[in-house]
C-alpha cells in the first residue's frame, strides 16, 4: 500500500473514510429494550366491556316515505303496503281536443316472487302529505282514504319486463278530466293487498331517475295529442307492525320504529382517547324482502324527543343468518369521554323509507353471552385510571 | 465483524510546504463536505441513549480516543485542544480537522439480542495560528447523540398490536476557541460555544387492525444556550507536563412541544441546568519513543436540574482514561513504518442517569490505534478502534457490547504564517 503513489494513495484513504462515515446504516429496527422503560409513567390501553346498561327500549315515529327511492306494493310477511302518488302541477291547462285515454306508466326495481300480481288504481278521496303520511295518518280509514272502485289495474311480473303500464277505465279518465277541469285532486293509490302468499313489488319512485308519469292522450277525429305528466309526489304506506316484547328492541322501516339505549361509561376517564367502540347485538328475528338491512348508531341528543345527532354514528349491514351485529361508534364515544353528555344511542335504518324491514336484538334481559355489549378500547394515563378501574380492566 | 485497525497521527505540524500538501488540504476539505452529507442517514445509537440527556460524546480526536481519550496535557499535538482549549497555543500553521466514527452495537436484553450499525461525524475544526502565541480555531461538534428505538409486538385485547417508543436527535456545539502560549512552558485558552439542537421522542400503539385508532404522542424539543470552557497547561520539565480545564454550569434553553393523538398540543419553555465539569490530566514522555496518559474528568450531573428542580436520577459521574503511545522513530528519514506511532488506553465511562430501578450504568473500553503520516507529516490519518461494555442485562436492562472505530484526518497548511 505504501509503495504506491502518493495521490493515489491520498485518494485510497479519502475513500475509506467516505465509506466507513456513510456506508453504515441501520440494520434494522431495534426489537430490543422495552424494558428500559417505565411504562407506568407513559399513557397506556385499557379494555371496557361494559354490559352496564342504563336504559332501553323501542318506539315508533309517525313518519312518511316520500322521499325514498321505492314504491312497494304487495304484502310480506303479513305486512301489507300500498302506495300513494299524485299527479297535479304539470297538469295542461288548454285542451284543443277532449281527453280520451290514460295510462300509468311504472319502472320496477325489484320484487320478492316473480309470481304475477294484479295492481289495482283507486282515487284518493282526501288530501295526504309524501313526508306524513302513514298507515293511520292522514286517514279516516287506516291504509288511505280511497273510491271503492279501481279506475285501472293490471297484472305484473318482471319476466314480461321491468316497464309496467296500467290503463285506466272510462272512470278513470272521466276522473283525469275532472283534475284538468279544476276539480279535487288527491292523486290516486295503488295496491295489491288481496293475496294470501307473500307478493311484494318494488317500482321506483318520483326521486329517482325512473319515475312515475301519466300519458294522457288527447284526440278529435283528425287528430291525437301525448302529454306526459310526472309525478309529483309519492309514497308508500305500512301496515303497522307489533310493538316487541320487553325482552327485545325493534328497528323496523317502512312502519319505522327506533330504539334507544343507555350504557354506563362513567369508568372511562375524562382525557381519554377511544381508540375503539364496538357495540354488539344479538339478533333475536330479522326480516327483509330484499335481505339488507343497513343500521345505523347516532348519538341521542335530547332526551324529551330522542332527537339525535348526524353528524357521528356507527353503521352495519344485516342480512339473514346473521346472529349478531357489531357497531364501530367511536367517534360517537370519544365525544361522550371529552364533554359532550352521554344521553344513549339511537338504533334506526338508515332510509327508513326504502323498504319494510324489521330486525329484533335482545335487551340487556338476556343472559351475559347474548346482552347489549359495548366494548371501549381506550388509551389513559395511568394516573387518571382509579385503583378499582385499574384492577378491572388490566390484562 | 470486520473492523478497521488504522493508523496513527503524528505531528500535528509539517515542516514543508508544497503543492501535495495542497492537494491534500483540498482533499480534506472535499472529504469533509461528502461525509457531512452521508452521515445524514438514520442511525441507531446506543440502548441507553432512552435516558437522561441520551449518549455524552466525549470529545477528541481519533489519536486521543486510542489512548482511551486520555489527552489533556498532551501539549505536543493539537488533539488535546478539543477538550483543553489551551493546547491550541503556539499553533503555527493553519489547520482542518474532521472526526468520524462508525460503530457497531452487538445489544443484548431479557428478551431479544440485535446488533445495529451507525456512524456519525463527531467534529469538524478549522484552526488558524495568529502569532505571538496566540492560536485561533472554530469547530462544530457533537455534544450529545440519542437514537433510541424499541418496538414490542403484542397481543391486547385479542388484536396484533405494536408498542414503538423512539427518540432521536442530540446536542451539537458552534464554538471559538482562542490559546496563548507562554514561552514554552505555559499555556492558556478560552472556549465559548452556542450549544444548539433538536431531540424528539414519540411513542405509539398500532394496532394491526384498521378499525382501532391507533394512540400516538410525540415530545419535539428544541435547545440552545451558551457555554464556555477554561484551559491551561504546563510542561513542568522535558518528561512531564500537566493540563486541565473547567466548564462551569451553563443554562439551556428549551423549547418543548407535546402534541398527541388524544390531547391538545401544549408549548412547554424550560430551562436546562447542565452541572460542571472540570478534569484534570498528566502526561509523561520518556525520551522520544513512549508517552503516556492519564485524565480523570468529573461532571456533577447531580446537579442537573430542570426548571431548578435537581433530577434526582442522575448522579456524579468521573470519567477515567489512560493511554500510551509508542513511536519508533520520528525522524523523516526513517522508514515508514518506524514512524507509525502505535497507540492503546482504557477508559471508565459511567452512564449519567441511573435506570428507573435505580441501578447505574457504566462503560469500560479498551482501545487500540495507529497513525499514518501523509507527505512526511503534512498531514495525518489517525485511526483508533475501541472495544467496549455498557450496562447489564439483569440490573441495568440491557447490555450493549460496542465496536468502535474512530478516524479522523488532520491537514496542515502554512497559509498566514508569519514570516521571521
Amino acid at each position: 500500500m505504501f509503495i504506491i503513489g502518493r495521490r493515489t494513495h491520498t485518494i485510497l484513504l479519502a475513500l475509506l473514510l467516505v465509506v466507513l462515515a456513510g456506508g453504515c446504516s441501520e440494520k434494522s429496527k431495534n426489537p430490543v429494550g422495552f424494558n428500559l422503560w417505565d411504562e407506568e409513567g407513559h399513557w397506556q390501553v385499557y379494555q371496557l366491556i361494559s354490559q352496564t346498561v342504563l336504559a332501553d327500549s323501542s318506539f315508533h315515529v309517525d313518519r312518511g316515505t316520500g322521499i325514498g327511492p321505492y314504491l312497494l306494493m304487495g304484502s310480506w310477511e303479513g305486512q301489507t303496503t300500498r302506495s300513494l302518488m299524485s299527479f297535479e302541477e304539470d297538469l295542461p291547462d288548454t285542451l284543443d281536443r277532449p281527453l280520451t285515454e290514460v295510462y300509468l306508466d311504472l319502472v320496477a326495481y325489484s320484487e320478492v316472487s316473480d309470481d304475477s300480481i294484479l295492481i289495482s288504481v283507486y282515487p284518493v278521496e282526501s288530501p295526504w302529505n309524501d313526508s306524513t303520511a302513514t298507515w293511520e295518518v292522514p286517514w279516516t280509514t287506516a291504509g288511505g282514504d280511497y273510491s271503492a272502485e279501481p279506475i285501472g289495474e293490471g297484472y305484473f311480473a318482471t319476466e314480461d319486463g321491468l316497464e309496467f303500464q296500467i290503463e285506466f277505465n272510462t272512470a278513470g279518465v272521466e276522473l283525469v278530466q275532472g283534475w284538468l277541469d279544476g276539480g279535487p285532486n288527491y292523486g290516486l293509490l295503488l295496491k295489491s293487498d288481496e293475496l294470501e302468499e307473500d307478493h311484494l313489488k318494488y317500482f321506483y319512485s318520483e326521486d329517482t331517475p325512473y319515475f312515475p308519469y301519466l300519458q294522457m292522450i288527447f284526440a278529435d277525429e283528425d287528430e291525437a295529442d301525448t302529454v306526459i305528466v310526472d309525478s309529483e309526489k309519492d309514497t308508500f304506506i305500512a301496515e303497522p307492525v307489533d310493538p316487541p316484547g320487553e325482552d327485545l328492541l325493534l328497528v323496523s322501516d317502512g312502519h319505522v320504529t327506533r330504539s334507544w339505549l343507555q350504557f354506563d361509561l362513567a369508568a372511562v376517564p375524562e382525557s381519554s382517547f377511544i381508540n375503539l367502540a364496538r357495540l354488539s347485538l344479538t339478533v333475536s328475528e330479522f326480516h327483509d324482502p330484499l335481505d339488507n338491512m343497513s343500521l345505523r348508531a347516532y348519538p341521542v341528543s335530547d332526551l324529551q324527543t330522542l332527537s339525535y345527532e348526524t353528524s357521528s354514528y356507527g353503521s352495519a349491514s344485516l342480512y339473514s343468518g346473521k346472529e349478531s351485529v357489531d357497531l364501530d361508534i367511536t367517534g360517537m364515544v370519544q365525544d361522550w369521554v371529552t364533554g359532550t353528555e352521554n344521553l344513549g344511542i339511537l338504533l334506526r335504518t338508515y332510509l327508513e323509507h326504502s323498504s319494510i324491514s324489521q330486525a329484533l336484538f335482545l335487551t340487556s334481559s338476556a343472559d351475559s353471552a347474548q346482552r347489549p355489549t359495548l366494548e371501549v378500547v381506550y388509551t389513559a394515563r395511568p394516573e387518571d385510571i382509579t385503583a378499582v378501574e385499574r384492577t378491572r380492566v388490566a390484562r | 465483524m470486520t473492523t478497521h485497525h488504522l493508523i496513527v497521527q503524528g505531528k500535528g505540524v509539517c515542516s514543508a510546504a508544497g503543492n501535495g500538501r495542497r492537494a491534500i488540504l483540498l482533499s480534506v476539505l472535499l472529504l469533509t463536505l461528502t461525509a457531512l452529507l452521508l452521515t445524514g442517514e438514520a442511525r441507531a445509537g446506543s440502548i441507553f441513549s432512552a435516558y437522561g440527556q441520551g449518549e455524552m460524546i466525549m470529545e477528541g480526536d481519533a489519536r486521543l480516543r486510542a489512548m482511551g481519550g486520555a489527552g489533556l496535557a498532551l501539549t505536543g499535538s493539537y488533539s488535546g485542544s478539543l477538550i483543553n482549549p489551551a493546547l491550541l497555543g503556539g499553533l503555527r500553521y493553519t489547520g482542518i480537522t474532521i472526526t468520524s466514527r462508525p460503530e457497531a452495537l452487538y445489544i443484548q436484553d431479557e428478551k431479544s439480542d440485535n446488533v445495529l450499525t451507525s456512524a456519525r461525524v463527531l467534529h469538524l475544526a478549522l484552526c488558524l495560528p495568529l502569532g505571538r502565541g496566540l492560536g485561533l480555531s472554530v469547530d462544530l461538534r457533537q455534544l450529545s447523540d440519542t437514537k433510541f428505538k424499541a418496538y414490542e409486538e403484542i397481543i391486547l385485547f385479542d388484536e396484533s398490536y405494536t408498542k414503538i417508543v423512539s427518540r432521536t436527535g442530540g446536542l451539537s456545539m458552534a464554538s471559538v476557541n482562542l490559546a496563548k502560549s507562554f514561552g514554552s512552558r505555559f499555556f492558556v485558552g478560552i472556549r465559548a460555544g452556542h450549544v444548539f439542537g433538536r431531540t424528539t421522542e414519540s411513542r405509539t400503539g398500532d394496532f394491526q387492525d384498521d378499525d382501532y385508532r391507533d394512540s400516538s404522542t410525540s415530545c419535539d424539543r428544541q435547545h440552545s444556550g451558551t457555554q464556555f470552557t477554561a484551559g491551561l497547561a504546563v510542561k513542568v520539565n522535558r518528561h512531564v507536563s500537566a493540563g486541565a480545564f473547567i466548564t462551569p454550569a451553563y443554562d439551556i434553553r428549551q423549547d418543548e412541544t407535546n402534541s398527541s393523538s388524544f390531547e391538545e398540543t401544549v408549548m412547554v419553555e424550560r430551562t436546562l441546568s447542565f452541572p460542571v465539569r472540570y478534569g484534570f490530566g498528566i502526561a509523561y514522555h520518556s525520551g522520544s519513543r513512549f508517552s503516556g496518559q492519564f485524565d480523570i474528568i468529573a461532571i456533577r450531573w447531580g446537579d442537573f436540574a430542570i426548571d431548578d428542580q435537581i433530577q434526582s436520577d442522575h448522579r456524579d459521574v468521573i470519567r477515567l482514561a489512560f493511554g500510551g503511545q509508542y513511536q519508533a522513530s520520528k525522524d523523516n528519514s526513517a522508514s515508514y513504518l518506524q514512524r507509525i506511532p502505535l497507540r492503546f488506553g482504557y477508559a471508565y465511562e459511567p452512564w449519567h442517569q441511573k435506570t428507573p430501578a435505580g441501578a447505574s450504568i457504566s462503560g469500560h473500553f479498551l482501545t487500540l490505534g495507529l497513525g499514518l503520516p501523509f507527505n512526511r507529516g503534512g498531514a495525518v490519518l489517525d485511526a483508533a478502534l475501541q472495544l467496549g461494555w455498557r450496562g447489564d442485562v439483569s440490573a441495568a436492562g440491557a447490555k450493549e457490547t460496542i465496536v468502535r472505530g474512530v478516524i479522523s484526518l488532520w491537514g496542515f497548511e502554512p497559509w498566514f504564517q508569519r514570516k521571521r
